[in-house]
């Protein structure tokens, strides 16, 4: 009788060393793609960042604009905490791992964010407490569809893994040549309609790090966007465990 | 010709006639009038109980009509508003008695209550007796909670508590209830925790030397991270399984029991309702289902708002899920029109209970000041007052439709304009079934009351045929016989209308006045969708209730005595005499 | 014998009388009846929908759960609670669901989900209502990643069948979980907040993501609708009421039960009328009847007729006048309500309403359908004949009293 003994080893190499050759691929698209895309989207990316940053909200009959500090720690962990307008002085936003907090000073309040809230935006901008908490890792849930490139940018067109709890349909990513930096991000729906566009300008460098300072959201066919405008942001500083702590919301 | 000159001469006949069978007569006159004094206070019944749905419908919360930006009643955007001045111009339309503007708004509300405690360090839980849940030892905030605690705290397994004041940075900020140990009788709350967390939670830290302290440029004071990598320091984050503080050479650990106090948040996500409370109570009766407490009042403290308590009312769900009395302080935020939450400190005024579960739980009602304050929800466009409904409430419900159309006449394309029944279809079906129902039983009653006279009028022409013979054969004409038929129907119908009338609303008085008492049948009282029915039935006095049957038996008598007028139009003289020999 | 053939044939003496009078009394019957039938009818239409909606005939669920609805609050160990309650109620489909409330977001749009049940297919597809309501696509089919939406929340969040939807949800430690799910079906059933709030995942998926393990927040137990008091009560002392909650589907949808109530109450008065009407109809005509024959009573009672056979006499002639009529209302009542059990009434008749029909949360927009049943036949039947009967007495009392001289002489 065939040994099972024998097989084993047999499907060990199949499972080992295909992909491997396959991995030499990013989905229909070269590996060097994925490093390009990899580093655009890890732009923003340290140990941990900490930094002000001023958001504009402007919608078809109202706008604002609230400045922020931000501090993070990892993927996991972030805060954020509201110094302008005085009216929201104060007000702050812990996200650990999966759960949100807000801190209401007025009132002294620790709200601790429902499923329900999930889908309302944040401080009324175009982003929802769901995007703010969940993980926007693009080579974690999609592979590459296609890439062009000509002589100042590469297109790459990424399209989610089957299984990937994610709802675009695609995202076509500009990315500059000479650095690396992304340009612009379309997100369209499964039905292929343009949904939202992310655009990064100002590129300076700031600590270290040459980064798009503005990046501006905006849902397809409406005169509304947000924009966040980076004032000032450090990367790989020592930010002490209590920023992330309920004692760092009230502070 | 014989009987032609003497007009009168027909109504005398016909009332000699009915007098020849005087005990006939009165039973006809009674069955009719019965039937007649049934209907009336019937139909005052059916109506009153309809009103009463009707009343509960509109006065609820809904008003006999809602006026909306166009787009407002599906997608309920917060900006989606209409200008609160239209009030003045809506006021103006006949049948209008009051309107009541409203804002809408979602938020969380939260009570804290504080709970003085003792705690006493263990090293493990293990000679506990727990009694629900279970103490997983991966968190180390986890805790055993007293079962009398417990319950009045309404503490379970997974809730959390928050220290006060919070311990130094190293400690528990806030303890999770892992499980909850069969108190002995206690008269004071008692918390388990490990030994270690205990000790931390009494530490004492100097805290002079923390360059963070300061607000201002906190980041610029960060340490840049070396690459070996110093990241975690001092964690203490919420979800860390155990704390290893690098540098706790300045803190004093503490003893292993002790006192402390810890604060249970309970929060709720709400509708909020802003209303302007002087127009409101003339729109809904929501003041009447307080139960304790009062109704919001008109007090506005324009200065500082944000300074003092503003009002608000609860529902006895949403109290007893808060755990808070009338006068305790809770916090609400609420979406502004900006899209951002912002919050305000209330004090409870009143609780309210109307029986529907979803308004008892999930809707407060607040002052439509706070709606318009800046410092909170801050509806306004180009600073000019706005909200998102304006409930009118009219003098007739009957009236909605027509002055509906009066309205949307003059209305902004983009507002519209509804009333209750588009707003409420179930309730308007259940309504409209009732009214169906009143009908069907107005109509079954004149058809008997119809065959009873029918049946009179037969009866005393089959018995007259004879009679009949004899004029016809002196020269009535057939014309002349049916109408004597007729007329004596008619004046059998007019004292049958004077009886039953008298009759119907002598019991619709007591009806109105007394009223039928359910009680026995609603032990338990009565809400019906939050309409709160009275358990006791009582009729109410319409001019078309005590007329449409009038005309209806009228109308049925005719109809119905025809056959017999015509039975006795058709009698020919010699026919007449032999049958009846 | 003698007696019921002289009833019968005095019945056919005043032929036209005697029609009429049987046409009003079967008219109203014939409506007495369908109303009773057509009322019970709808009455189980709503509590059916209901119950397939949103509970069972009888459900059990963790101590505590109808106050809080938090997923804390849930039966950790349904299978040894599954098995008791088989013993109570053998022949059942008991169905294991997770409520849960969370939002869903499509690439276009997002909306709250008040009411996300987590269910197991094959046995809500006996017992739930939704299955039936599938417009586009198909029901769960159990396996992972499915997800089945109402028509709103399928237009709010511009999706389509095989379409993306992110849900976020809590799990038990309040942690915000989410899955990508594919939509396989849309429903409608024509209520509001239905057809916007509530959605269907599986079983299996919600446990997961809500890290229940083999938890459930409702079993919901299917039997019939008469037994299920008896079998609440039976439940309540058989579990473990320290830890678990039996309800029965009138504590459990209580907004239901008391409209019903209501309904029912003015049904009985609308009976309590019609019947009324009758009596005073069938009294009218017999008192008639009789004083007209007071001479024929008469000379009946000189010739050796004992009173008590004159009032049977009249009994019996009230008596076929209601049988009578009885049968050609029954033909009238049942045609109706035969015909409406068949077609079946949309509600929407009564009202030009603009959009769902809704009440107590449950959609009113099916077809109300009257019920036909031998019982509702019967007992409507034999209370006429009684009333009849009672309302024959006082003309039948007086023919007993008849003077044989005094009504020849009057006459």
């Amino acid at each position: 009788m065939f040994k099972l003994k024998y097989v084993y080893p047999i499907i060990f190499i199949f499972i080992y060393f295909v992909p491997q050759v396959e991995a030499k691929k990013w989905g229909k698209c070269s590996w060097n793609t994925k490093k390009i895309v990899d580093k655009a989207d890890r732009i923003m990316f340290a140990k941990t960042t900490a930094g002000k940053m001023v958001m504009k909200v402007k919608k078809s009959d109202y706008s604002s604009t609230i400045k922020m500090k931000f501090y993070s720690k990892g993927r996991d962990k972030m805060s954020v905490k509201i110094y302008s307008p005085s009216r929201l002085k104060g007000m702050s936003t812990l996200k650990v791992n999966n759960k949100v907090w807000y801190y209401m000073p007025r009132t002294d309040r620790i709200v601790k964010v429902n499923s329900s809230m999930m889908s309302s935006s944040w401080m009324g901008s175009h982003v929802t407490n769901d995007d703010l908490v969940k993980e926007t890792q693009l080579q974690k849930h999609y592979t590459c569809h296609s890439s062009k490139s000509d002589k100042t940018f590469h297109v790459v067109t990424l399209k989610p893994k089957p299984s990937a709890p994610v709802v675009w349909g695609k995202i076509v990513m500009k990315i500059r040549k000479q650095d690396n930096i992304p340009v612009s991000s379309k997100y369209y729906s499964e039905k292929n309609k343009l949904e939202r566009t992310m655009k990064f300008s100002d590129i300076r460098e700031i600590d270290g790090r040459k980064i798009p300072a503005k990046m501006r959201l905006s849902p397809a066919g409406k005169n509304e966007y947000t924009e966040i405008y980076y004032k000032k942001i450090r990367f790989n500083v020592s930010i002490p465990g209590r920023y992330f702590t309920i004692r760092g919301l009230k502070r | 010709m014989l009987f032609r000159g003497n007009k009168l001469l027909i109504f005398k006949m016909a009332w000699r006639n009915l007098w020849r069978h005087k005990r006939r007569t009165v039973i006809t006159l009674f069955a009719m009038a019965v039937g007649l004094a049934f209907s009336i206070p019937t139909i005052g019944l059916m109506e009153g109980m309809s009103k009463q749905m009707v009343d509960g419908i509109t006065k609820m919360h809904l008003g006999d009509l809602q006026i909306h930006q166009k787009d407002y009643p599906e997608e309920k955007g917060i900006r989606q508003v209409l200008p609160y001045k239209l009030i003045t111009e809506i006021d103006q339309y006949d049948g209008v008695k009051a309107v009541a503007p409203r804002i809408y708004s979602g938020g969380m509300i939260s009570a804290s209550k504080k709970i003085e405690s003792r705690i006493r360090g263990v090293d493990n839980f293990e000679k506990l007796k727990i009694i629900h849940g279970e103490m997983d030892r991966k968190n180390r905030c986890l805790v055993a909670v007293d079962e009398d605690t417990a319950i009045k705290y309404k503490l379970k397994p997974g809730n959390e508590l928050i220290l006060s004041p919070l311990p130094v940075e190293e400690a528990c900020e806030k303890i999770t209830i892992g499980g909850i140990f069969k108190g002995r009788n206690l008269d004071y709350s008692l918390i388990f925790m490990l030994k270690k967390q205990v000790k931390l939670i009494f530490a004492s830290k100097d805290e002079v030397d923390d360059p963070l302290a300061e607000e201002g440029d906190d980041i610029d004071n960060f340490k840049k991270l070396d690459d070996a990598g110093g990241e975690e320091i001092g964690n203490s984050s919420v979800e860390d399984s155990d704390s290893k503080p690098k540098d706790n050479s300045k803190l004093k650990l503490g003893p292993a029991q002790g006192k402390y106090t810890f604060v249970r948040n309970y929060s709720q996500p709400v509708g909020v309702s802003a209303v302007e409370p002087t127009r409101e109570i003339k729109v809904s009766n929501m003041y009447k289902s307080i139960i304790s407490g009062e109704y919001l009042s008109n007090q506005w403290s324009r200065n500082k708002p944000d300074r003092v308590e503003t009002e608000i009312i609860i529902g006895k769900k949403l109290a007893e899920l808060l755990n808070v009395k009338v006068g305790n302080i809770v916090g609400m935020d609420a979406v502004t029109m900006a899209n951002y939450p912002l919050d305000r400190l209330f004090k409870i005024k009143g609780i309210f209970k109307t029986g529907l579960d979803r308004l008892d739980r999930n809707v407060v009602y607040i002052h439509i000041e706070n709606g318009w304050d800046t410092q909170f929800i801050g509806l306004r466009n180009k600073k000019k007052k706005v909200v998102h409904e304006l409930a009118v409430s009219l003098y007739n419900h009957g009236d909605n439709s027509k002055v509906a159309t009066d309205i949307r006449k003059e209305l902004d394309d983009n507002l519209i304009v509804r009333i209750w029944q588009n707003i409420e279809p179930a309730m308007a079906s259940i309504v409209a079934t009732s009214n169906v129902m009143t009908n069907l039983i107005l109509a079954i009653i004149l058809i008997i009351a119809g065959f009873g006279t029918m049946n009179t009028m037969l009866m005393s022409v089959m018995e007259r045929i004879k009679e009949f013979g004899v004029l016809k054969s002196i020269g009535m004409k057939p014309f002349f016989v049916a109408t004597l038929i007729l007329i004596e129907t008619v004046f059998l119908t007019l004292g049958a209308i004077f009886i039953g009338c008298s009759l119907g609303l002598f019991f619709q008085s007591w009806l109105i006045d007394k009223g039928i008492d359910l009680n026995a049948l609603l032990p338990n009282g009565f809400t019906f969708q939050g309409v709160v029915i009275d358990p006791v039935w009582k009729a109410i006095f319409t001019w078309s209730g005590l007329f449409i049957p009038i005309y209806m038996l009228i109308f049925v008598s005719l109809v119905v005595a025809l056959w017999p007028a015509l039975r006795a139009a058709r009698v020919k003289p010699v026919e007449a005499f032999r049958k009846h020999k | 014998m003698l007696l019921l053939k002289m009833a019968f044939r005095n019945l056919w003496r005043r032929k036209f009388r005697t029609i009429l009078t049987m046409i009003a009394i079967g008219f109203s019957y014939g409506l007495l009846l369908f109303f009773v039938q057509f009322t019970t009818g709808s009455h189980e239409g709503m509590i059916n929908t209901g119950i397939r909606m949103q509970a069972g005939h009888i459900i059990v669920q963790g101590k505590g759960y109808s106050e809080e609805r938090e997923i804390t609050e849930n039966i950790k160990d349904p299978e040894p609670v599954l098995q008791q309650i088989k013993d109570v109620v053998p022949d059942s489909d008991i169905s294991e669901r997770i409520f849960l409330t969370g939002s869903l977001s499509s690439s276009s749009g997002n909306t709250i989900l008040d009411n996300l049940v987590g269910v197991n297919p094959a046995i809500e597809k006996k017992v739930s209502e939704i299955p039936g309501k599938i417009i586009k696509g198909d029901y769960l089919s159990g396996k992972k990643g499915e997800i089945v939406i109402g028509a709103t929340a399928a237009k709010l969040l511009k999706v389509d069948l095989g379409m993306k939807v992110q849900l976020s949800i809590s799990d038990v430690n309040g942690n915000i979980i989410r899955a990508a799910l594919r939509v396989r079906g849309i429903f409608r059933t024509g209520g509001l907040s239905v057809d916007r709030g509530y959605a269907l995942i599986s079983l299996k998926q919600a446990q997961e993501m809500t890290k229940l393990g083999s938890a459930v927040t409702q079993l919901a137990i299917f039997s019939d609708l008469q037994s299920s008091e008896r079998l609440t009560s039976k439940l309540k002392t058989k579990l473990n009421t320290a830890e678990l909650e039996v309800l029965h589907w009138r504590d459990a949808m209580p907004m239901l039960a008391q409209m019903l109530w209501v309904d029912k109450i003015s049904m009985y008065v609308f009976l309590f009328i019609i019947l009324g009407i009758v009596s005073a109809g069938i009294l009218n005509t017999v008192l008639m009847s009789v004083m007209e024959r007071t001479r024929e009573f008469g000379v009946l009672k000189s010739i050796g007729m004992s009173p008590w056979r004159i009032f049977m006499l009249i009994i019996y002639e009230a008596l076929f006048t209601a049988i009578i009529a009885i049968f050609t209302g029954m033909i009238l009542g049942l045609s109706l309500s035969y015909y409406l059990s068949i077609h079946g009434l949309d509600p929407a008749v009564f009202v030009e309403g603009e959009q769902g029909m809704e009440a107590a949360g449950i959609p009113m927009t099916n077809l109300m359908y009257s019920k036909v049943t031998l019982f509702s036949v019967v007992w409507t039947a034999i209370s006429v004949i009684v009333l009849s009967v009672l309302s024959a007495l006082p003309p039948s009392i007086r023919a007993f009293r008849i003077k044989p001289v005094k009504a020849v002489r009057d006459l």
